[in-house]
């Protein structure tokens, strides 16, 4: 039924097609760190702009909490006006009361994938964020890229895995890492910059707060998502994800306004 | 000559300030409406009052520790939401942080207690610190500060609602809880503008202020939104604050 090919040209095939890709992006446009919906939301508006981007995810799934609304329970939920963006992807809903929609978490999700591989969205999987590339650029540190390495490597004992990490450079990255803010706490352990931590759970303020404070936090490095959340220390949210890809949205479109006037130094 | 009442307004549909105005001049005072002074801000004002207003953020309900050193981006959001006439409302403040924000806007000439009250109303969360932040819906200073939002989210309400409200449906009893859109906030504001006065009168009459303990009494210290929606909305007074307002409508001045 099927074509004869050999095991040496199916590994052939893996292996030079991922290295196509990945020399494409040790230097992107943009790298996205955290494929859950905010991530992904920001990297499909780049992507679709034509911008090369990156979206780095520790585990092997992409979409993070997205495939669950809450309590194992996988319907996730959205407020108005969000529901726009789930129509633009496909993704099917319904309204719950009054501007709260609700989706199967499993079709929203896999759509929210799609469109960003659609759109051209580049994604290393198990691929854990390590620290942050920073550069001098007329006289100012910015955020030039970040450094990487396998995350199965932190599983394993220590003896055995002294594998150093590689480093991939963008033009700006994104903090897409929820709650752990991995690249926000990174600049801070440098003394860079001071979080705050999120604050107590309150869904009717979180969601806008969480969307107006998505914004470059220090040169080269735009937060989106939980991750703003956390610096800001904005209320946490619950399981409500319009704020996600809203957020991730506006993380975007401040690239994309950024990179008309880039001038790399 | 009338008491002087200025009421500085701020952008809130469910507020009808001709009802405010209409309910304060038949009890005897003379009322002056004054727009929103956040949204009349020069750009120094603007850049000034923003990185107050970020500074003054809680960022921690148990810890008193407010927000000393925003990023630019929280002092821009602030920005564009303080030139906006339809504010967001995420951000909770320290009430006294902003009270000294508004107390700047007061003309010097309009400063004596005596001849004028003034009432700032404000779209965002106010709270004070005590064990630990608590939402108000009034800070008793100068001048009195009166948050709408706090109006409906700082009483708490039934644990019905919390609960439905949790599971994404709407709460049954809809008659006792208060949205944005309320119109009964209106009568509700009238009950705390009236505290504000007392607030005022006892300062002038040197006594502490204090809270009725009449749940009858539109001065009653109300903690639940169902309380505030049985007394403050109802603008009633115990025997003995009937009497002490009819005193205080019928000073000369305060």
């Amino acid at each position: 039924m099927f074509e004869k090919v050999s095991e040496k040209d199916v590994s052939k095939a893996i292996t030079v097609s991922f290295l196509r890709m990945f020399e494409s992006v040790i230097e992107s446009d943009v790298i996205v760190v955290g494929g859950g919906p905010a991530g992904l939301a920001a990297s499909r508006e780049l992507a679709k702009e034509g911008f090369n981007t990156l979206v780095i995810e520790r585990n092997n799934y992409l979409g993070g909490g997205f495939w669950i609304g809450g309590f194992f329970m996988n319907k996730v939920t959205f407020r108005a006006p969000s529901q726009e963006y789930l129509r633009e992807i496909g993704i099917r809903f319904e309204e719950a009361s009054p501007g709260l929609y609700v989706t199967d978490g499993a079709q929203a999700c896999s759509k929210l994938i799609a469109a960003a591989s659609d759109a051209g969205v580049k994604f290393l999987q198990l691929t854990k964020f390590d620290d942050v590339v920073i550069r001098e650029e007329n006289g100012n540190a910015k955020v030039a890229g970040v450094v990487v390495n396998w995350s199965p490597i932190e599983g394993l004992p220590r003896q055995i895995t002294c594998v150093d990490p590689i480093a991939l450079e963008s033009k700006f990255v994104i903090d897409a890492s929820g709650h752990d803010a991995f690249v926000v706490k990174a600049l801070e352990q440098r003394g860079h910059i001071k979080i705050k931590g999120v604050g107590a759970m309150w869904v009717e303020a979180s969601e806008d707060a969480v969307v107006e404070y998505t914004g470059e936090v220090f040169p080269g490095l735009i937060v989106a998502g939980m991750a703003v959340a956390e610096t800001f220390g904005l209320p946490r949210m619950g399981p409500t994800f319009g704020a996600m890809l809203l957020s991730g949205k506006r993380a975007a479109e401040i690239i994309i306004e950024k990179l008309k006037t880039y001038v790399k130094v | 000559m009338k008491r002087k009442i200025h009421i500085n307004k701020v952008n809130y549909e469910s507020i009808d300030y001709k009802e405010i105005k209409n309910f304060f001049e038949s009890e005897g005072f003379l009322v002056f409406l004054e727009e929103d002074p956040l949204l009349r801000l020069d750009h120094k004002k603007l850049n000034e009052i923003a990185l107050f207003f970020a500074k003054s953020r809680i960022l921690n309900t148990f810890k008193r520790e407010l927000n000393e050193n925003p990023l630019n981006i929280e002092v821009e959001y602030e920005k564009r939401n303080l030139i906006s006439p339809n504010r967001k409302k995420g951000i909770i403040y320290d009430g006294y942080k902003l009270v000294k924000i508004y107390r700047s806007f007061i003309s010097k000439e309009l400063v004596n207690i005596k001849d004028f009250v003034h009432f700032f109303l404000t779209d965002q969360l106010i709270s004070t610190f005590s064990d630990r932040w608590h939402l108000r819906v009034i800070i008793f200073s100068f001048p009195v500060l009166i948050s709408i939002p706090g109006i409906i989210y700082a009483p708490a309400k039934d644990r019905d609602y919390y609960i439905s409200s949790s599971l994404g449906h709407l709460p049954v009893y809809k008659e006792y809880y208060l949205t944005e859109k309320d119109r009964r906030i209106t009568k509700i504001i009238c009950a705390y503008i009236i505290q504000g006065i007392f607030f005022y009168n006892s300062i002038l009459e040197k006594k502490e202020f204090e809270f009725c303990n009449d749940r009858h009494c539109l001065l009653y210290n109300s903690h639940y939104q169902r309380e505030l929606i049985e007394i403050q909305f109802n603008l009633n007074f115990c025997d003995k604050h009937k009497k002490e307002w009819k005193k205080i409508v019928t000073l000369k001045n305060f």
